[in-house]
């Protein structure tokens, strides 16, 4: 082989077979030579040699070896150099381009074809057609994935595939990230067409009118219904008897995106049912590299994935007036992230970029959860970050002003409008901005603040219940600055709005670490577990016309206060004794 | 009267939504079903007597949320079965059943008529001012009652609306559901408290109700 710098013409290269460019540390080789398969590739594209072994060896370890410690370091490490390297801000080779690398595979194919589009919508904004062209990638890969899984009745048959739990993962979360980025595309596109039908001399602009042509003429992109059928189809299949450990990732992995899915639609009873799945305690452990580990386990091996999980777990109870168990969800993550941030291992993950944002969003919504639910038990640290970042908003909801709205929609996932619009009606005089006048999102907001408008009365009742063992009903109620009649009401509202729902305690789950162990991790037990427990921390009856209190019990935690003093005594006795050996 | 529609069984829905839960293809089916519990509430068979009809959260949610999906399967008619829908939830209090669905409910079904009617009487159930409740809620027996301008015809849907209102078991369930609110609050309680939430006259009927 020749060695030649770039000062070549490339009407020499093109008439030599396999000929190698050398420019520094760089290597090219064109492809209309031999490849290493000896198939002959028509393709002119031009790219470097690693693409080519990373393409066979992430094919051999996907297909053929299925050793996650191979492919491991293709998918995480290489991909990412390689990308860096040579397509920072640009897509890497087609398909057609590699596909004799993996004998033009299909699956493999579509597997690449994803992985590729999910660097390429990262770097470069999608217009409508690289949205719509995202769909038909996803729903090809999804066939071609169901397709080669065994049949219901089949006994268990021999592997096909293998892809390790982080890709798994990363398929399922961009799926849905599309999803959801369509749909806002979607209204978007809409409310700005809208705009201009008002005025008869104004006319949409360019970008919007081919917008809402192409939307229309793809009704069926993104469609909710396909996106819940690929979803649940995952699920079913992954968890037969006989599907292997990749099919089990993917049902796993499918759940988790199936219970964001239904948060961000805002049927909450369906989000938390999504996860039963997981916590089945029932379920077979999954081999994942050398260990076997509970669905739960599997999930929490995959950062994104637990931290998808607890998010929309925590908002969903949120919504469904289960505190204690949101609190646990996301003060569970909470506690979790910040020992991470500290050692600094989250920098690691890819995306990690994105959790402190979510950080931030969960510790809002503690903020909310700690205001309103006395007995959510938050662990100091984090009760400490939620005082430092929002002290100012709890202590204005406590005089009185507005403050949950904030909180609420800066934590708040964004939430879809799923229907498909009648695109033709948004050029029309007097269009409403919104198709169907369905505000996915405003609907939710509201639902929060209704429920949210009677917590400022209960916190000022309960805050003078607290100080007495019995009291008048009607001194009570002038404590509150309400009547009899109207009080009265309230004291059957606190007892009702408190009682709520909460996850069982789980019969232990099979588990071969003792991770389950942690405190805050929702442990294993299914919806049909939940038993009606109180989120108050006093107890009163009425009896006649005297209200009697009595104080919740309470854990008395005094080991951890004695802890973090003796801690920072021992850090003051160093730095003096510093100061004594400096003189 | 439409509780002579035929109907699936509520094992055969419980199967149909563990299949098919997101096909816009059944929403016939879920429909008819949400009219066969109503017509089970309105009717004065016990529940006990018509087995092959239980209530299912799962089979109302998943209708509305059909229609969420595909306004077009909605329409006039959808909005009342939405109501017949948030009308069964109601009963469930104080279970979060109402709740739930209403985040699932479009801000202009919520507040048209009968939905909104309802959505008040969630509301006054929510806060416990029980006695308050009862005026609303009748207001929901009436046929008649919130029609829209134009609207010279009462629907089949809302006539069974206000049938399944103005019948026993509907009044009886929210009784012993407000009952059970109010004793976990009160260890004695004045009976003429008792007797405005609950809407009854005097202690006979109470005890007749007990």
């Amino acid at each position: 082989t020749l060695c030649a710098c770039l000062c070549l013409p490339t009407s020499f290269i093109q008439n030599h077979d396999d000929q190698s460019l050398c420019l520094n540390t760089l290597k090219w080789k064109t492809q209309l030579g031999k490849t290493r398969g000896n198939r002959p590739n028509m393709s002119t594209e031009v790219f470097p040699d690693c693409v080519i072994n990373f393409v066979f060896d992430l094919h051999d370890a996907s297909r053929r070896s299925f050793i996650p410690s191979e492919q491991q370091p293709q998918y995480s490490g290489v991909f990412r150099e390689i990308t860096a390297k040579y397509f920072p801000n640009t897509n890497w080779p087609s398909a057609e381009a590699i596909a004799s690398e993996c004998h033009g595979d299909t699956l493999f194919l579509a597997l690449y074809n994803e992985l590729t589009l999910r660097h390429l919508q990262s770097v470069k904004r999608p217009k409508v057609t690289d949205r719509i062209e995202g769909w038909h990638t996803y729903r090809q890969l999804f066939d071609l994935i169901l397709q080669e899984a065994p049949d219901e009745n089949a006994t268990a048959t021999s592997q096909t595939l293998f892809l390790i739990p982080d890709w798994c993962f990363d398929i399922m979360h961009e799926f849905l990230y599309q999803f959801q980025g369509f749909c806002q595309f979607r209204t978007a596109t809409y409310a700005a067409a809208a705009k201009t039908a008002e005025d008869p001399d104004k006319s949409p602009q360019a970008h919007v009118a081919e917008a809402l042509d192409v939307l229309s003429q793809n009704r069926d992109a993104w469609a909710v219904e396909t996106v819940l059928f690929y979803l649940h189809r995952l699920v079913a299949v992954g968890t037969r008897a006989n599907a292997s450990a990749t099919y089990r990732y993917l049902a796993y992995f499918s759940s988790v995106t199936l219970s964001r899915l239904e948060c961000l639609l805002g049927d909450y009873r369906a989000s938390i049912a999504a996860l039963d799945v997981i916590y089945d305690p029932e379920a077979e452990l999954v081999a994942v590299g050398e260990d076997m580990k509970s669905p739960e386990e599997l999930v929490n091996s995959v950062f994104s994935a637990r931290l998808s999980l607890s998010y929309h777990a925590g908002v969903s109870y949120l919504m469904l007036r289960r505190y204690k168990d949101s609190a646990s969800a996301l003060g569970g993550i909470c506690v979790f992230m910040q020992r991470g941030f500290k050692t600094g291992q989250l920098r690691k993950i890819p995306g990690s970029e994105q959790f402190s944002k979510l950080f931030d969003r969960m510790i809002a919504l503690l903020a909310i959860l700690s205001h309103i639910c006395p007995t959510s038990f938050l662990e100091d640290n984090i009760a400490a970050i939620v005082r430092e970042k929002h002290a100012n908003t709890l202590s204005k909801i406590e005089s009185g002003e507005e403050g949950y709205e904030d909180l609420f929609v800066f934590a708040c996932p964004k939430f879809v409008n799923p229907a498909v619009p009648d695109y033709s009606q948004a050029l029309k005089p007097g269009a409403t901005a919104v198709p169907y006048g369905q505000d996915a999102y405003k609907l939710q907001v509201q639902h929060f603040m209704n429920e949210m408008a009677a917590h400022q009365t209960l916190r000022k009742m309960r805050s003078y219940m607290c100080l007495y063992t019995s009291i008048d009903v009607e001194k009570l109620a002038s404590f509150n600055d309400m009547k009899v009649g109207e009080f009265e009401s309230w004291l059957t509202c606190y007892k009702h709005k408190m009682c709520q729902l909460e996850r069982g305690a789980g019969v232990s789950v099979k588990s071969s670490s003792g991770e389950n162990a942690s405190k805050g991790v929702v442990k294993g037990a299914k919806s049909d577990q939940d038993k009606i427990g109180t989120a108050m921390d006093i107890h009163y009856y009425v009896a006649g016309n005297v209200v009697h209190v009595d104080e919740a019990e309470k854990t008395r935690r005094f080991e951890n206060y004695f802890m973090i003093q003796i801690s920072h005594n021992e850090e003051i006795l160093k730095s003096l004794e510093r100061i004594r050996m400096d003189v | 009267m439409s509780s002579s529609q035929p109907h699936l069984s509520y094992g055969e829905i419980q199967a149909l939504l563990a299949e098919s839960a997101y096909d816009p293809a059944i929403v016939q089916k879920l429909e008819a079903y949400v009219r066969a519990q109503v017509s089970a509430v309105a009717s004065t068979l016990v529940a006990s007597e018509t087995p092959d009809v239980q209530y299912s959260f799962d089979a109302n949610r998943t209708l509305v949320k059909l229609y969420h999906f595909f306004p077009h399967l909605e329409g006039e008619l959808g909005m009342t079965i939405t109501a017949l829908a948030a009308f069964l939830a109601l009963l469930q209090f104080p279970e979060t059943d109402f709740m739930a669905l209403c985040c699932l409910i479009p801000e202009r079904v919520q507040s048209t008529e009968p939905c909104a009617t309802l959505v008040r009487c969630a509301e006054l159930l929510e806060s416990c001012q029980f006695s308050e409740f009862w005026p609303e809620f009748r207001k929901l027996g009436i046929p008649e009652y919130g029609a829209r301008e134009g609207e010279t015809v009462v629907s089949d849907d809302r006539k069974l609306l206000s049938n399944a209102v103005n019948g026993t078991s509907a009044s009886n369930k929210i009784r012993s559901n407000m009952i059970q609110m109010l004793a976990k609050t009160y260890r004695s309680a004045p009976l003429s408290h008792v007797l405005a939430a609950l809407d009854l006259k005097d202690v006979d009927s109470l005890k007749a109700f007990g």
